[in-house]
């Protein structure tokens, strides 16, 4: 008898996390494209406000890098739907696989570039301020938020971190449902955005809201940390639940 | 021991059965050729085998497990077709190095033997690769990973007559010196039936005959003669292909199981006897004209 070889999950997947490390890094590309994007729109300014009095005039520009942000959620979005398409699903099959491991590897794959993502979105925060400098001229740029403190910034970069992620686990979930059937590429937005309309117009329980109250305004760190680490898990699980019966190569 | 067993295994894609009731047994260590018309679910079985499809109904073991989803099939196991799909952004040589880190038994010096033999750059990338030379790559991959089941889907889609050559004969060589389970589905039976054991022949997704070669190619016989003559001698036989030769004299291929007595009186009869080559005998079992539609000579008049 041929002596098999037994496999741990374990061990492909981190064989799996280590190959797609290195064929998937193209998604870091598109990143810094993104991001540069967004800087771009960021150069415009939030707002401004001008005042004179006594022959003093003061005129205040604000800057924000939520552009930058929101940039990089669509980004970490869209690499994990590209993940769930046929031909990189099928990639894995070119080598030891099972759907566990292969989502397992993905997720894995996600959360180091999500760790990327949310580290270069606000450093391009420092970026903004230093290219708004040289835009300006010689004048005063006062930093807020994240400038504050080194414990501010560190939770405001973790909480960065997990977005990027929770945002990729939507996104994975969402390529995952489009391959069950392709009606979904149409549905699920109109869905979404029905869903999303018809809850926030109900008047005694409004999604949006709720949502942002159930993430943004949660004031304890480790709580929100929480809050969306099992989101995300939770998200996967289902992505997981029904890739479990996807096929390939069809 | 069996390696591959299914019992009235049905895949059907909306309603039409790819594999419909199938069911056989493959051993181990043996050299499989499965062969059949298009569309006769030869690459469907495949998939399934190799765990990429689900079996809509009936029961399939590769090593005694059920290959869909299973880590240990897919560890054992390799398939290749022609639309494999490596990873884009991978070099050939990255390709060779990331598969020599998942297969156990992958054999590196062939590997780069036959990437060197067959004149592949490291830098060059599968995507730009030509029809042919794609199914060279894909072949050395299918052979360097030894794994107990290899699984060919007409691994020679697109090769010259050279490399389709060098492959049957690379083929051969690595399965003696490492046997394992090799499966290979092909329209080209006369190419390689010297390398093959056994010959699993399918039609309209179900199993036509299974045996091995050398009993393939003493199962039917050609008669040729007056049409008057033969007649008599097919009485109670089934003819297995008829073709009309000029105005009364006709080719008849049946069972190969006539006896010595009716032999000779044949001969004396002027019959004519020949052998009938595997791949013909293959065509001649599926033929297109034993179901609705009819011949294509009736359609050709």
């Amino acid at each position: 008898m041929t002596s098999l070889t037994e496999v741990r999950t374990s061990e492909i997947i981190v064989k799996q996390y280590q190959y797609k490390l290195k064929a998937y890094m193209g998604v870091l590309t598109s990143l810094v494209t993104v991001q540069l994007l967004g800087l771009l729109f960021s150069l415009n300014g939030v707002g401004s406000r001008g005042t004179g009095t006594f022959g003093i005039n003061l005129d205040i520009n604000y800057y924000s890098a939520d552009m930058i942000i929101i940039f990089t959620f669509f980004w970490g979005f869209m690499s994990a739907l590209l993940m769930t398409t046929k031909a990189y699903r099928e990639d894995d099959f070119a080598f030891i696989t099972n759907r566990f491991s292969s989502n397992m590897s993905s997720v894995a794959f996600i959360a180091t570039v999500s760790v990327i993502g949310g580290l270069t979105a606000i450093m391009a925060g420092f970026l903004l301020k230093v290219v708004v400098y040289f835009i300006l001229g010689n004048k005063e740029i006062i930093g807020t938020g994240l400038a504050s403190g080194p414990l501010m910034f560190t939770e405001g970069l973790l909480a960065m971190i997990l977005l990027v992620f929770l945002f990729s686990s939507l996104g994975y979930l969402a390529g995952i449902i489009v391959q069950v059937h392709r009606v979904f590429v149409v549905l699920l937005p109109v869905l979404f955005f029905g869903c999303l309309q018809y809850l926030s117009s109900t008047e005694n329980w409004n999604l949006p809201a709720f949502m942002y109250e159930f993430y943004f305004q949660e004031s304890f760190f480790l709580l929100f940390a929480a809050k969306v680490v099992a989101s995300a898990a939770l998200v996967f699980t289902i992505a997981l639940w029904i890739s479990d019966q996807l096929e390939v190569k069809k | 021991m069996n390696i591959i067993e299914c019992r009235q295994l049905t895949k059907a894609y909306r309603g039409f059965k790819a594999l419909d009731q199938f069911s056989c047994t493959i051993e181990e260590n043996k050299l499989v050729g499965l062969v059949g018309r298009n569309g006769a679910g030869k690459t469907t079985l495949m998939k399934v085998l190799s765990g990429m499809l689900k079996e809509t109904s009936g029961e399939v073991k590769v090593f005694s497990h059920r290959p869909f989803n299973s880590l240990l099939v897919s560890a054992n196991s390799i398939f290749i077709d022609d639309q494999m799909n490596f990873p884009t952004a991978l070099s050939l040589a990255e390709i060779l190095e990331e598969s020599s880190k998942f297969y156990e038994h992958w054999n590196e010096e062939l590997a780069w033997h036959l990437f060197d033999y067959f004149g592949f750059h490291k830098k060059e990338y599968h995507k730009n690769l030509s029809k042919g030379k794609e199914s060279t790559f894909n072949m050395i991959v299918g052979l360097a990973a030894r794994c107990p089941l290899t699984i060919f889907d007409e691994p020679t889609t697109g090769m010259d007559a050279a490399v389709r050559k060098d492959f049957y004969r690379i083929l051969l060589k690595d399965y003696l010196a490492y046997p394992r389970t090799i499966l290979l589905s092909t329209h080209h039976l006369e190419e390689v039936e010297d390398q093959l054991e056994e010959v699993l022949l399918l039609n309209r997704g179900r199993e036509v005959l299974h045996m091995s070669i050398e009993e393939l190619r003493e199962f039917a016989i050609g008669l040729k003669g007056k049409r008057e003559v033969l007649a008599p001698y097919l009485a109670d036989r089934q003819p297995i292909y008829t073709e009309a030769f000029g105005m009364d004299e006709e080719y008849i291929v049946t069972r190969n199981n006539l006896s010595q007595k009716e032999k000779q009186d044949m001969k004396r009869e002027g019959i004519q006897f020949s052998g009938v080559s595997a791949s013909d005998l293959c065509i001649y079992l599926t033929s297109s004209g034993s179901h609705k539609g009819g011949t294509l000579d009736d359609i050709l008049n």
